[in-house]
């Protein structure tokens, strides 16, 4: 019934092509790890010499607008704000963004900071829902609680900006928490290059199991939970040699949602955050490079591994699997709108790397990397790969995986130690190697599910559950 | 331990720790390690040499100063700059002038923590400066705003009225914060600049010096087609107390204008006491 030699020669061709594949991602990846490795060290040789007082009493410290979008966050709300306002830095407005949540949100908060309504002018440069309603309070005088229609977590960003003040926005997530000196450290290159410095993203960590007192994180410790403890190595993989080395390259292309900072001027010029995308940090980032390539303006944007913002991670397959679905169509989403991009050298590093990296290895890796979980145990079975082959491509996956993943916590121990106990890194490197058995693959899974809804038009954020920090 | 130790004293107990640095070597030790071939042991040494505050080690911090690695310089500068020592200032304002290679901001930053001893130099720059690196220029300007320095008012009215939009509202704003008279009405005539943020530096610079004789001219600043300059204009009206606040009144009664409301605003914002913030 088959042509055997077309079979044959299908498998052989589709195992060639998993192993280019294989080997492109991996010399990518290992060509990041090295780059991040020196651009940490030499970070952290410098920071640490950083006089943080000096900025903190320097009249001359950029003020900054940190906003805070939140929907339905009842049960975190109050603590995620005290948290916030408790953050060391000379000049800042904490502006909460309720986004016509459905919960006691806004009632919360009311009662929490002894909110008043102000009348106040808002001048509406970037498009957002209607604002009900500007409330101050008199306990907290930098702080600003806008109630408006839902519309979104861009929508909500959009509003924030409108109403904010200050030069500089810092777009967190309302359920994250930024540690007490991670603004300042976040706007040390605004300071560095004022001229050129339009977004600077700092560093995401997972939360779970770190203990929490009145909204300050007390004792950094490892999740006690199997998929937070997961994601946690995860984070520290594309945060620590990811983004950093995107950094170092000059073709970053997300700034996490939950800790960014902008230049205001830029996010207006660009049209701000875009409305129906799931990926609107990721979208915005990648336009914002589209638009000041296109008119040559010269401009900076970095990571910076040491400002951290820690952040509840999903300990549900449910919950993670929805999450991971939106990011994917997020970043199928903003790589698509911005193709023109890709491969095209006015773009410079950005087009000729970040998109075709994104594009290739993040975009339709999770398909290449499926088919090759079909494609090769199907040649070895027809016999057209060996079994000494076979095996040695599996323990080569397996075994890249877990040196990238250990690279990571390295990178982690040489710079910033944010794990006091040795056990915590035996910890996690078994956790480096356990999730390429199963969990990358469910992880692909979703990935190219997204792909699907994606086509359907999905825009849908999917519910996440948060216990909040209260509780912890 | 020590050195972390170090940087919290003040006073006389500062003073006998770096008499201990010297007497136990260390500054010896730090002063030997700048000769390092390794940028990150130089600026280790920088660093050390900063918090130890020895008048030693003035001379190889000035070396410091013209090392290739940026930051050896500008933490050398720093340095000196610790140790009130103003020799290291002309370095300084070359860096300035060079702004692709070391940040104005961060420059100026440590020339403020020598204080009103700065403010000779950095006036006699700003005046050699009038045509030169704009980005250095705007900070002299700052500076001598945040030096207090009333002798450079003739200097900074010059660029109120000159032809750069930036260096006319840092100028408007270095005015405010001397808080000279003699700048009033510049400032008054600033109010109608082609350029926003020159308009809203004036406004607060009559608030700061509460120029009751102008109460009239920041009324009209009320209705900026821009709000950072309504609600400055409001903020400086509502400095000029009973009067001020009255005016402010009358303005929030007239229903629907632009005036009215960004004097209920403010009205509404002082009552809570949180009117200071964006100003």
């Amino acid at each position: 019934m088959f042509d055997q030699n077309l079979v044959f020669t299908t498998l052989l061709f589709f195992n060639w092509m998993v192993l280019a594949y294989f080997v492109g991602i991996n010399i990518a990846y290992f060509g990041l790890l090295f780059i991040s490795y020196f651009e940490l060290l030499r970070y952290s040789r410098t920071i640490r010499h950083e006089r943080w007082r000096r900025i903190l009493q320097s009249p001359l410290t950029l003020p900054v607008s940190v906003i805070a979008p939140a929907y339905n966050e009842e049960v975190p709300i109050a603590e995620s704000v005290r948290s916030l306002l408790m953050l060391q830095y000379p000049r800042m407005e904490v502006v909460v963004v309720n986004d016509g949540s459905r919960d006691s949100t806004m009632e919360v908060l009311i009662q929490s900071f002894g909110l008043v309504k102000v009348p106040t002018q808002v001048e509406t440069t970037l498009n957002s829902k209607p604002i009900k309603d500007i409330y101050r309070s008199p306990d907290y005088p930098n702080l600003v609680v806008v109630d408006k229609e839902n519309g979104g977590k861009a929508d909500a960003l959009n509003a924030g900006i409108n109403v904010s003040r200050y030069g500089l926005v810092c777009a967190i997530d309302a359920d994250s928490l930024i540690e007490g000196g991670a603004l300042l450290r976040v706007v040390r290159p605004f300071l560095e290059k004022p001229r050129t410095t339009v977004a600077v993203g700092g560093i995401i960590r997972v939360v779970n199991g770190c203990d929490i007192e009145a909204g300050r994180l007390t004792k950094v410790r490892l999740p006690r939970s199997f998929l937070p403890m997961l994601q946690t190595v995860e984070y520290l993989r594309a945060f620590l040699f990811g983004r950093a080395g995107w950094s170092a390259l000059r073709s970053l292309l997300i700034i996490s949602g939950a800790f960014g900072v902008f230049k205001k001027e830029t996010v207006i010029a660009v049209g701000g955050y875009k409305h129906n995308t799931v990926g609107e940090d990721m979208e915005l980032v990648i336009r914002m490079h589209h638009h000041l390539r296109e008119r040559n303006i010269k401009y900076d944007m970095f990571f910076l591994p040491d400002p951290v913002c820690w952040t509840e991670v999903p300990d549900s397959w449910k919950i993670l699997g929805r999450q991971r679905n939106r990011w994917h169509r997020g970043l199928i989403d903003s790589l698509l709108n911005h193709r023109k991009m890709f491969m095209n050298p006015k773009y410079g590093t950005v087009g000729l790397l970040g998109m075709p990296y994104f594009t290739i290895f993040e975009m339709l890796g999770p398909i290449v990397e499926m088919s090759g979980y079909i494609v090769v145990p199907a040649a070895f079975i027809a016999g057209v790969i060996d079994l000494e082959f076979f095996i040695a491509f599996l323990s080569l996956a397996v075994l890249f995986g877990i040196v990238l993943s250990t690279g990571s916590l390295v990178l982690e121990e040489l710079s910033f130690r944010r794990f006091p106990r040795a056990v915590d890194l035996l910890i996690l490197l078994g956790a480096g190697v356990i999730e390429n058995l199963g969990y990358r693959q469910i992880n692909t899974l979703w990935r190219i599910l997204a792909f699907r809804d994606f086509i359907r038009g999905n825009t849908a954020w999917g519910r996440m559950e948060r216990k909040g920090f209260a509780k912890k | 331990m020590l050195l972390e130790q170090a940087g919290e004293l003040r006073g006389v107990d500062r003073e006998n720790m770096t008499l201990a640095f010297e007497n136990l070597g260390y500054v010896e030790k730090s002063v030997r390690q700048l000769r390092s071939r390794t940028w990150w042991r130089k600026l280790n040494a920088v660093s050390k040499l900063e918090t130890m505050r020895s008048m030693s080690s003035i001379s190889p911090l000035l070396s410091a100063s013209r090392d290739s690695i940026e930051d050896v310089r500008l933490g050398a500068v720093r340095a000196l700059c610790e140790l009130d020592d103003t020799r290291g200032l002309g370095m300084m304002f070359q860096a300035m002038e060079n702004s692709t290679r070391w940040a104005p901001e961060r420059v100026a930053e440590a020339i403020l923590t020598i204080g009103p001893a700065a403010s000779a130099a950095v006036r006699e720059q700003l005046q050699k400066t009038q045509t030169g690196h704009l980005d250095a220029k705007l900070m002299l300007i700052a500076l001598t705003g945040l030096l207090r320095d009333a002798e450079a008012s003739d200097i900074l009215l010059n660029f109120l009225t000159g032809p750069d939009k930036e260096a006319r509202s840092a100028a408007a704003r270095a005015l405010g914060e001397i808080g000279d008279p003699i700048a009033l009405d510049k400032l008054q005539e600033a109010l109608h600049d082609t350029e926003w943020e020159v308009r809203a530096e004036a406004a607060r610079s009559l608030g700061l010096l509460q120029a009751s004789d102008f109460i009239e001219a920041l009324g009209e600043a009320l209705s900026d087609s821009r709000i950072e300059v309504r609600y400055r204009a409001a903020w400086a009206l509502y400095q000029m107390g009973e009067k001020g606040s009255e005016f402010l009144k009358a303005t929030a009664s007239k229903d629907g204008s632009l005036a009215a409301g960004i004097s209920a605003q403010l009205l509404a914002e002082a009552a809570l006491g949180v009117e200071s913030v964006y100003v």
